[in-house]
């Protein structure tokens, strides 16, 4: 730990304290650099690479700094210079989509960095002066600071319905940085929403519920609109809000007094998401390009399988303990934990459809590409290297790491395997029968424009107005009246005037 | 330190700056290599001075010049912390203008008036951030008008001279205002000493209305070099002044003038426990968080660069006067340490458009294109800058909002943060195309004027060096705020001093 404080502000520090932080930096700097490192054969022949580097390892930095900060402002710069910077990214190809993704990413930027400024103007206040997450988790919240906060990190986070920058920003995005957006940066959000807002609080509680069915609707919201577009990396993005959705029940669950129970899951929720949706964006940037190889299909089948909770993967798990935490957690009545052991059991059914999709859409796209050479050169091993990696550490993760590695053995029993295996199988059968029977919604309902971009244009209409309403300036010219009046004297000005004065001066002696 | 220097050091930082305007009225044209040096000499001086006061302060010691001016009111100057925050403040701004001029005005007529009236408008600052009590303020403040006129008009083409009366027109006038304030207040309780807590207290209930008026009549005054809301409208037309002179108006001089003068009436004259019975704070504060929102909705609209940052100005200044006006420590602290911060992103930024100016011709902000490539390093110095205008961490401009912001809440006054947060999003909003244009669209079409300045650099090195040091301090004071020699302690010792007078 570095202590700062005698330099900056009071309380300034950096360093990997809490399970928590040490674990966000390792995925975290894990999949930056895994990106980085895909970049470097992704990128090589794009224009402008000293710009996308310059952005990448800004973003970096302050993604790292977020984590490792001991104290609010530090996070807050890093957060600050993440964001910023990660609009580089957003618009880096510079065509018309991309800047529109990006003007959009930064107007929500911008605005969750305001909103987030005032919640943390807010908390400190009510701190008294002190900065660091210890001081700050003794001080009482208020429902205006929960609020502010929930929204100025929640713009990063993407849940619905802050999610609408995502399925804009990430298909604009080269995939490397898609990848640490969404495995990364989006989860600085997350981060941000347990530190801030710190576990057992009482006002707190009373959010609890709502964020739970907000996490919920989020989830499935999700699924469905990611059924409706035919790009990608715009499923993967659709597919990210549904995921986060479930990371905002249990940071929702976190808030509770069961925390300690529930951080482990959350972590584990959150590190796995990174790790499979790095490996599935990048494998979208490969599959994007050139024609494939079949066996190449399996970079994209081992994520996915395991984002849809088969046994043995690290999904299961934590699906299996979300599900134990409803029950072990105190709820209000009208969340009552069978209902939501169901909706879970929906979700899965529906992110099952949901790569099931991508899935096709991905094998229609290597389709579009056209017969290809076959053969598989040097630049496309290296970044299947990498994605391979992002997988390995997947593979490896619910075994080797002591928390999940409980719940892996516990998912081996065959009732579970059972709860696991049936929405995946109704899945299957599902588009099956959608297959079978051509059923289509009507064109029109496919790759809509979102209305936010209008949103976002008339927003920027408003602050770069081309003309604004202005005072009519007001012109007083008293030439002409002088000239009038000079006309209107008489020849001897000079001695009426003095008869004037003189006679003014007698009535004003006369009254004193 | 001797009792000589206590007397005569704040004389003596005066004419450091006023003999070598003098001397260089005289001086020829072409007598280049002795202006610079007397130019420079008296810069050097003056910061050696300011260093050793500032020091002396910081220990405790107290500076105090009078001689008799009028009956009941001598002309005094002294040093005190608050004084000595705007006097190194306009120093070394003016060190930095300074340098700038030098290189923005080379080879172009009438340097030896320019640069003799520049000299002349920052001795005039500098006695009016040492003036000791509300008489000698106004005597400076009167001749700071006086001086800048000539720099306004210095390029003498029609709109230069337009916007010459619009100034004088509306500074003269204000100060007649504040010579009516000054001389009404002075009827009812003289002009001591500026002392914390104020002077007027034992008058309050007896002359409540007249206090008001007097109140209103100065801060309307004030108002006009302060920009705030119906007054400012010279401002934005002044920017067709050479860039220099838009930093002195802007960062160093003028409009620094009118807050610094608020700051003093607000704090030394009036005194906050005053200005809670007189309900004097409220009008005030609400009349500067309106500028702040008007003057950067105005900017949005603003097609010159000069033009926009203008408008900035008009609702950055503001700040200043609300953490004022909010009448709570935490307020003060971030209000008084804006007169620092604002004045350096300010000079910066207009350094940055006289860059652009002088290097490319460009005046408009669509003509900005691609500059990025072509000037990095004004580039750099604009987003830095433009940041900091924002608030976004780890700048300078971030630290101010911060304790603007925890000042509103402390005072409950919800609605600043809202006016804080609010006016964030229309810098954002103004200043972020900007960069954009900067950085993110290539050029289109040949620069208006090019000219190639230096061999290896993008632009002129005498342009470029200020430009950098004070983007540079932007980084450095937000980082280091807590450190001994920043701005935010200065102000935390200014306001401990304050709001410790009992």
């Amino acid at each position: 730990m570095i202590d700062l404080s005698a330099w900056l502000w009071p309380g300034a520090g950096l360093g990997l304290v809490t399970e928590l932080q040490q674990l966000w930096w390792y995925f975290s700097s894990g999949l930056w650099l895994v990106a980085a490192v895909f970049s470097l054969s992704f990128m090589a022949k794009t224009p402008q690479k000293g710009r996308y580097w310059l952005f990448f390892g800004l973003s970096f930095a302050g993604n790292m700094l977020l984590i490792a900060a001991l104290d609010a402002i530090s996070f807050y710069i890093g957060f600050s210079v993440m964001s910023l910077s990660a609009y580089g990214l957003v618009v880096h190809s510079g065509d018309k989509s991309a800047r529109r993704a990006g003007r959009l990413y930064l107007q929500l930027a911008v605005m969750g960095e305001l909103l987030l400024f005032a919640a943390l103007i807010l908390r400190a206040s009510a701190a008294d002066g002190q900065y660091d997450w210890q001081s700050w988790q003794q001080v009482p919240l208020d429902h205006l600071t929960i609020l502010l906060t929930i929204a100025g990190l929640g713009l990063k986070a993407g849940f619905w319905p802050l999610h609408i920058w995502l399925p804009q920003a990430h298909p604009a995005a080269p995939a490397p940085a898609s990848a640490v957006l969404s495995g990364a940066m989006i989860k600085a959000g997350v981060l941000g929403l347990v530190l801030f807002l710190p576990g057992g609080d009482p006002q707190l509680q009373l959010w609890v519920p709502y964020m739970i069915c907000l996490g919920f609707f989020s989830a499935g919201f999700g699924v469905l609109a990611s059924l409706l577009y035919r790009q990608p990396k715009v499923i993967l993005a659709y597919s990210s809000v549904s995921q986060v959705g479930y990371v905002v029940i249990l940071v929702a669950l976190a808030w509770t007094d069961n925390a300690a129970a529930v951080l482990p899951v959350l972590m584990a929720y959150a590190a796995h998401h990174a790790v499979a949706k790095g490996a599935l964006f990048l494998f979208s940037g490969i599959n994007a390009r050139q024609r494939l190889p079949a066996y190449w299909q399996l970079l994209f089948w081992l994520p996915a399988l395991a984002l849809m909770a088969i046994p043995l993967s690290g999904g299961a798990a934590i699906k299996t303990a979300l599900k134990g935490l409803f029950s072990t957690t105190t709820l209000p009545g009208w969340l009552d934990s069978g209902m939501l052991a169901g909706l879970l059991s929906l979700g899965a059914l529906l992110t099952a459809l949901l790569f099931l999709h991508l899935a096709a859409m991905l094998r229609q796209q290597q389709r579009r590409l056209g017969p290809g050479t076959g053969r598989p050169d040097f630049a496309m091993h290296w970044q299947g290297a990498c994605v391979l990696l992002l997988i390995l550490v997947l593979i490896w993760l619910p075994w080797q790491w002591q928390p999940l590695l409980q719940l892996s053995l516990t998912t081996l029993a065959w009732p579970t395997i059972w709860t696991l295996c049936w929405p995946l199988v109704l899945a299957l059968l599902l588009v099956a029968l959608v297959r079978w029977q051509q059923w289509q919604l009507p064109p029109h309902y496919y790759d809509r424009n979102s209305s936010v971009l209008l949103w976002s244009l008339w927003l920027k209409r408003l602050y770069q107005p081309q003309q604004q309403w202005q005072m009519a300036q007001l012109q007083l010219n008293w030439r002409p009246v002088e000239r009038a009046l000079n006309r209107l004297a008489p020849d001897n000005v000079v001695g009426a005037s003095a008869l004037l004065i003189v006679v003014l001066l007698v009535v004003a002696s006369a009254f004193w | 330190m001797s009792p000589f220097w206590l007397s005569y050091l704040p004389l003596a930082i005066i004419l450091s700056s006023l003999l070598p305007g003098l001397i260089i009225f005289t001086l020829k044209e072409q007598q280049v290599k002795l202006r610079i040096a007397l130019n420079l000499l008296g810069v050097t001086v003056k910061l050696v001075l300011v260093l050793i006061m500032w020091q002396a302060v910081k220990a405790g010691a107290v500076f105090y010049f009078s001689v008799p001016f009028l009956p009941g009111a001598e002309l005094v100057l002294q040093g005190d912390a608050l004084s000595l925050l705007f006097v190194v403040l306009s120093s070394v701004l003016w060190l930095a203008t300074t340098i700038y001029a030098i290189g923005y005005l080379e080879n172009s007529p009438l340097r030896s008036r320019f640069f003799g009236y520049f000299s002349l408008c920052v001795s005039a600052t500098v006695g009016l951030a040492l003036s000791g009590n509300l008489v000698s303020f106004l005597l400076f403040y009167e001749l700071l008008t006086l001086a800048t006129f000539p720099l306004v008009v210095h390029r003498g083409t029609p709109e230069a001279l337009a916007a010459g009366r619009r100034y004088l027109a509306y500074t003269l006038s204000g100060g007649l205002l504040l010579l009516t304030g000054v001389a009404l207040l002075h009827s009812l309780v003289q002009s001591p000493q500026f002392i914390p807590g104020g002077y007027v207290s034992a008058v309050v209930s007896e002359h409540a209305g007249l206090l008001q008026l007097a109140f209103g009549l100065m801060i309307a005054g004030l108002g006009v070099k302060a920009a705030l809301l119906p007054l400012h409208g010279w401002l934005p037309q002044a920017m067709v002044a050479p860039a220099p002179v838009s930093a002195l108006l802007h960062a160093v001089a003028v409009v620094k003038a009118g807050a610094f003068g608020i700051i003093r009436l607000v704090y030394d004259v009036f005194g906050v426990d005053s200005m809670q019975q007189l309900q004097l704070a409220e009008p005030l504060m609400l009349l500067a968080a309106t500028t702040i929102l008007y003057g950067s909705w105005r900017a949005l609209a603003q097609q010159d660069i000069k033009k926009r940052l203008a408008y900035s100005t008009i609702s950055q200044v503001s700040y200043i006067t609300v953490g004022v006006a909010m009448l709570g420590p935490l307020a003060a602290v971030g209000g008084l340490v804006h007169l620092v911060h604002q004045g350096v992103m300010k000079i910066t930024l207009f350094f940055c458009a006289g860059n652009y100016a002088e290097t490319l011709g460009v005046h408009k902000i669509n003509e900005l294109n691609g500059a990025g490539r072509r000037m990095p390093l004004t580039s750099v110095a604009f987003t830095v800058a433009a940041l900091g205008m924002i608030g976004i961490p780890p700048t300078a401009g971030f630290i101010s909002k911060w304790y603007l912001g925890l000042g509103a809440v402390a005072t409950d006054n919800s609605l600043m943060l809202l006016v804080f947060v609010f006016s964030g999003l229309l810098n954002a909003a103004y200043f972020l195309p900007i960069v954009y244009r900067l950085w993110f669209l290539p050029q289109g079409g040949n620069w208006p004027k090019e000219q190639r300045l230096s061999a290896t650099l993008e632009t002129h090195w005498m342009l470029l060096l200020p430009m950098l040091f004070t983007a540079v301090l932007i980084i450095l004071m937000g980082v280091f705020a807590s450190t001994g020699v920043s701005p935010l302690s200065w102000t935390q010792l200014i306001v401990e001093r304050e709001f410790s007078y009992d």
